[in-house]
This record gives C-alpha cells, sequence and structure tokens, in this order.
C-alpha cells in the first residue's frame, strides 16, 4: 500500500494524517507544537509511522499546512490552510459552501462554489480577538481547561456581555466578573459569544450567497458551546465533521495526492 | 536628453534644497496638503512644503517607529493617522531625514482628502502660532455654477490670505504656466500607467511608486513634465524579463513605505501587481479650454478621496477592465479611516463582476501594525485561489 502524508502544523498543536490511494484515512496524530516545529513534526511523523508499522518508502509525499508549514523542511510541498480546508470540506459533502475554521492563531471563513473551488475568504485582524488563542488566554483567568469550556457554558443560566473583544482587555473583565461573584459558566457563555460574533463578522464580510451547508473545522469545533453560539448567531445548522481538528491535515494530504496523479 | 532618472534626483534634491535655501533667504514658506491648489502658491512666491511626503520619506527611511514612538511619548494616541504621528514626532525626534522640513510661515490645509489633516493643521497652527488657512471642497460638484463659485472664492480668499501675510501678490503668467505644467506632467503620469495595459507590464508596482513624487511635489514643474516624457520614452520597449503569462493584480489603496519594495514579498513574474490605484489619485482634472482657475476648481474638488463612493467604485471597476485585472488585493490602511469605507462595497462589485479580491490589514508608515507572517498567508492563500480558477 502507498500512503500520502498532510501535516498541518498549527500555532498550537501539529496535527498529522496519513492517507492512502484511495484516499482513505489510514491513520493520524495530535501532539503540542513545541518549541521548534521541525522537530516536533519529524517526531510525530516516526512515531506515526512506527504505530501504524509503515515504512517510509511507503510514502509518496508530503505536504505541510498550517502556520508553521514552511518550518516543516521534510515536506515536500506546501499550502495555505484556506486550500486545504476546501478541499476537505468538499471532498466529504459537495454541498458545502462555507467553512468556518477558527485556529490558534487565527480564524477564517472560506466561500466555495458548486465546483469546490474557492470563491471568496476573510481572515481575523491582526490581533487574536475571534482566535483560539482568545479561549486559551481566558480560561486560564477562570482557572479552567479550554477542553472543559464547551460543556461548562452549556450549563449558564445568565446571559452576561463582555464589552471588549481584545484578549487582554476581555481578561480583566473576566477577573472583575469573578471578583463580583459571577458564575463562570456564565462568563464562558459570554466569552463563546464574543468570539463568535467576531467569526460571525467575517463570515458576512465573505462575498457569497451564504447558501449550501456551513461546515466547522479547526480544533475550537470541539468546543460545543462555540457550536451552539454559531448556530444561534447564524440561525442555520454549523456541522462539525468528525475529527474536526484534523481536517486541514487531511485536505491537505487529498491535495497532494490529487495532484500528484 | 536627460534620464529619468537624473531628472527625479534633480527634482529630488532641488525640493530639499530649495526649502533650505528660502529659510535662508527669508522667502516665505507654506506647509500645505497633499491636494492643495499649490500652482497658486508657487505664483506667489510661496514655496510650499507637503508634510505627508516627508513622513513617506521618514517611514521609507525607516524612522518612522522612532518618530511615533516620539509622539506617543507626546500624548499623541497611537491609533492617529501615521503621517500626523511621524510629524508631530518630528519635533521630539533629532536624527531627522535631510534635517527635518524648515519651518513654515503659513499652513493651508484642504478637506478634499480626509478630515485628519484639518485637524493635524489646525493642531500645527495652534502649536507655532501661525496663520492657517483651510479651503473646503464639497464632494462631486459636477458642473453646478454655484459650487464652482463657492470653490472660485475660496481661491481668491486664498489669494487674499497669501497676500496679506507673505505681502507677495500672484503673478499670473507663473499661475498659467504652473497650471499647464500640472495638466501635461498628470498626463504624462497617466500614460506612463498605461504602459501596463500590456502584457508584459512595462514598469514593475514598486517603479512606478518610486515615480511618484514629482507629481506629488513637483506638479507644475517643468522637471516634472520633462521626467514623465522621459520614463514614458524609456518604458516604451517590452522588457525581456518580463513574463506575459502573468495574472495580473491591481493594489487598491496605500502602499506600505517602510517595505524595500512599498510591497510585501510574495508576488513574482506570474503574480504581479500592473497596477496600483492610489498612485492615479495623482492623476488630477485639469480641464482644457478654460480659464487656469477654472481648471484648477475641477482639479482639485474631483480628487479620489472627495468623490462619492459610487464614483470611486466605478472608477476601480474601470481600471479593472482597462487593465485586464484578474484580481484585487485591498489594503486596509488602518491609518486612513475614508480609504477603509470603501473596502467593503468595492469587494462586493468585484464579486458581482467575478473579480476575486482580498483583504490585507496594515499601515501605510507603522510598521508595527505590518504582520509578515500573516500578510503573507493571505496573499498566498489569494495565489493559490486564482491559480485554482
Amino acid at each position: 500500500m502507498r500512503y500520502m502524508l498532510g501535516i498541518d502544523a498549527g500555532s498550537s498543536y501539529t496535527k498529522m494524517v496519513l492517507i492512502d490511494e484511495t484516499g482513505a484515512i489510514a491513520g493520524k496524530n495530535i501532539a503540542p507544537r513545541g518549541s521548534e516545529i521541525v522537530v516536533s513534526c519529524r517526531r510525530s511523523y516516526d512515531d506515526l509511522l512506527t504505530a501504524l508499522k509503515i515504512e517510509k518508502e511507503q510514502i509518496d509525499g508530503v505536504i505541510a499546512t498550517g502556520y508553521g508549514r514552511k518550518q516543516v523542511r521534510f515536506a515536500d510541498d506546501v499550502i495555505t490552510e484556506i486550500t486545504a480546508m476546501a478541499v476537505a470540506g468538499f471532498s466529504m459533502d459537495s454541498d458545502v459552501r462555507t467553512i468556518i475554521d477558527v485556529g490558534g492563531q487565527d480564524s477564517k471563513v472560506v466561500a466555495l462554489d458548486e465546483s469546490g473551488k474557492v470563491v471568496d475568504f476573510v481572515m481575523n485582524q491582526k490581533c487574536s480577538a475571534g482566535t483560539g488563542k482568545f479561549l486559551e488566554v481566558t480560561s486560564g483567568s477562570l482557572g479552567v481547561n479550554v477542553e472543559e469550556l464547551g460543556e461548562l457554558s452549556l450549563k449558564a443560566d445568565k446571559v452576561l456581555k463582555l464589552s471588549s473583544t481584545c484578549t487582554v482587555f476581555a481578561e480583566s473583565e473576566i477577573i472583575s466578573c469573578i471578583a463580583a461573584g459571577e458564575k463562570k459558566e456564565n462568563i464562558i457563555k459570554a466569552l463563546h459569544n464574543t468570539i463568535s460574533g467576531q467569526i460571525v463578522g467575517l463570515y458576512y464580510q465573505t462575498n457569497s450567497d451564504h447558501q449550501g451547508k456551513v461546515f466547522f473545522a479547526g480544533g475550537v469545533a470541539l468546543n460545543k458551546g462555540m457550536v451552539a453560539e454559531l448556530t444561534s448567531r447564524l440561525n442555520r445548522e454549523v456541522i462539525v465533521p468528525p475529527d474536526p481538528q484534523f481536517i486541514g491535515a487531511w485536505g491537505a494530504a487529498l491535495f497532494k495526492r490529487k495532484n500528484q496523479k | 536628453m536627460e534620464s529619468s532618472k537624473t531628472i527625479l534626483t534633480k527634482i529630488f534634491t532641488d525640493y530639499y534644497l530649495t526649502a533650505a535655501q528660502a529659510k535662508k533667504e527669508g522667502k516665505p514658506i507654506a506647509y500645505i496638503t497633499a491636494f492643495t491648489p499649490v500652482e497658486i502658491l508657487r505664483a506667489m512666491g510661496v514655496v510650499s512644503l507637503y508634510p505627508e511626503s516627508y513622513a513617506v520619506v521618514c517611514a521609507a527611511s525607516k524612522k518612522a517607529p522612532d518618530m511615533i514612538h516620539a509622539s506617543q511619548m507626546a500624548a499623541f494616541a497611537q491609533d492617529l493617522c501615521s503621517y500626523s504621528m511621524i510629524d508631530f514626532g518630528a519635533e521630539h525626534y533629532d536624527r531627522l531625514p535631510y534635517g527635518g522640513l524648515p519651518e513654515p510661515d503659513i499652513l493651508i490645509a484642504t478637506n478634499n482628502q480626509c478630515g485628519t489633516t484639518l485637524l493635524w493643521f489646525k493642531l500645527l497652527a495652534q502649536k507655532k502660532n501661525i496663520p492657517l488657512f483651510i479651503i473646503d471642497y464639497p464632494n462631486a460638484i459636477g458642473q453646478q455654477s454655484t459650487m464652482k463659485d463657492y470653490i472660485r472664492r475660496q481661491h481668491k480668499s486664498l489669494v487674499a490670505f497669501v497676500q496679506e501675510h507673505t505681502s507677495n501678490t500672484i503673478d499670473s503668467h507663473i499661475l498659467t504656466e504652473q497650471v499647464k505644467n500640472s495638466k501635461k506632467a498628470c498626463r504624462g503620469w497617466k500614460k506612463v500607467h498605461e504602459l501596463n495595459k500590456q502584457s508584459p507590464i512595462r514598469l514593475r508596482a514598486e517603479k512606478l511608486i518610486n515615480a511618484l513624487f514629482p507629481i506629488v511635489a513637483a506638479k507644475g514643474t517643468q522637471s516634472a513634465c520633462d521626467y514623465y516624457d522621459a520614463l514614458l520614452r524609456e518604458n516604451q520597449e517590452s522588457p525581456q524579463t518580463e513574463s506575459t503569462d502573468t495574472t495580473r493584480l491591481l493594489w487598491h489603496g496605500y502602499p506600505m513605505w517602510f517595505l524595500g519594495n512599498k510591497f510585501p514579498s510574495g508576488f513574482d513574474t506570474d503574480f504581479q501587481i500592473v497596477l496600483n490605484d492610489y498612485t492615479l489619485w495623482w492623476d488630477l482634472d485639469y480641464k482644457d479650454g478654460v480659464d487656469e482657475m477654472e481648471s484648477l476648481i475641477t482639479a482639485y474638488s474631483n480628487t479620489y478621496l472627495n468623490w462619492s463612493l459610487e464614483q470611486k467604485i466605478n472608477w476601480i471597476m474601470g481600471l479593472v477592465k482597462d487593465y485586464s485585472v484578474d484580481g484585487v488585493i485591498c489594503h486596509a490602511n488602518r491609518s486612513c479611516r475614508r480609504a477603509l469605507a470603501d473596502i467593503v462595497p468595492l469587494r462586493k462589485a468585484l464579486s458581482k463582476n467575478k473579480i476575486p479580491s482580498v483583504v490585507i490589514e496594515s499601515d501605510m508608515a507603522n510598521p508595527d501594525f505590518y504582520s509578515k507572517e500573516q500578510v503573507g498567508l493571505r496573499i498566498e492563500s489569494f495565489r493559490e485561489t486564482l491559480r485554482a480558477s
């Protein structure tokens, strides 16, 4: 069997997906980014092949995407997440017309046409408002893990509003809310409301008729609270594909396979 | 015949040397905003200097961060226009390019570009305790005679203002010459751009940017006309190095003066900026067959930033067609709120016409608002998108 490896060198995690000749996922792994991307990627690569008992000679190509894509020196090709997300999203469902990806460093909304081509994309502003980093930093102020945020936000019993979308100012607002005795669950829901507001802004800036299915990819899509907020604000179903954090890496591998044939 | 490079060097040197010499000789000096009818001032013997252009020089010579920091230390907020921040910082900074601009005797500001310049010049007038004259150009005046009369009266008042504060009178022969040269220089400047309607392009975007100074600061002079004539002559032939198989891009809005090439990296022979609409903002509409004052009225009322949104978008869509543009890169320049407002409607209009576009957020002069990584990612993504389509 021959394989293709897609690597998504994200700002928080490195994700790898190995696909076989049919495009099916043969294996995947995820690891914290580490201080040196190329080192952590190389380690993850070796671990993945060892776990799957696959030899390097069986790998037809390695392609990298994500924030650190150019630092993955052993990759023989790179593409941006925009293209990777589009390829993966459309491969999963040809009715997908919008892909929302909230990553650690940036958020993006990608609009596709009926053939799967990217017709437009919009990304967040230079600051971290509207990104996974916003949730990571603010969850630290609340003393909860990022993974817990979704479940906790669904237990909120009050609608709070944070006035700031700036990560630094939001953090100080959270501290004020805690001091005022506000429940963590309500604060977390407010955080999700803030970040989803930024993403919905990007969604409407995208030149598209906003028809068709909406996919939500990236690690933040695992957060049920964020899915609920986006669904509510967009007033339409927001579909989270299986393993949303691997969509970029899988899309990259699919792109490489398609373009190598 | 002199080369364009030689003429440009002379124009640049003359501008700064004349300013320094004028101060020594006691000639009146005015600071003016970018779209002030400089022809009137030159016809009255006033040496006119552009603080905005000087801010560009500071940004290009990598002095802007220190000057902006100095301005912040003097209690100006970083959110302000970076040109104004550079200017405010200049008085607290001692390593200024060309030793800084000489102190002005009078200030002239116009509102045909933005509101910030008015506040900036009002502040300068207070700080320096010198007179300021403001000209109001109602936008989209068309052929309305009342509006033209309104502007004509203001131009006359400008003459009276300058006379009052300098004792200089207007020389109508110089005014005629100035307007004639401005008209000629603008036409030359436009023709230089039009070389890029062809494929391969004749002048890369960074070359056009480097050719901007004469039309900004030496408009009305014979040297500016000679410069664009020379540039046109030198670039008629098809360059061997450029590809004909290229994705043709329009850069909408300001360049990034602090970058070596004035545009981010990521462009090459098969993915090229064929036009930056910003440089054509100086192709002013000096009418033929009317008197000099009437010609100045149309020229300075119909500036890009003074147009209605509809006029702006129609103009850009016309450029997209004329220059066979495949995609548009919109620079969301944090400093210029007036230009920022164009981006969303422009993208919608482009989308309707199946022209892809992308937004890059940065600043014209403050590198603190520039992220090489993020800008690079957007350009690379856009390139992939265009290639796939």
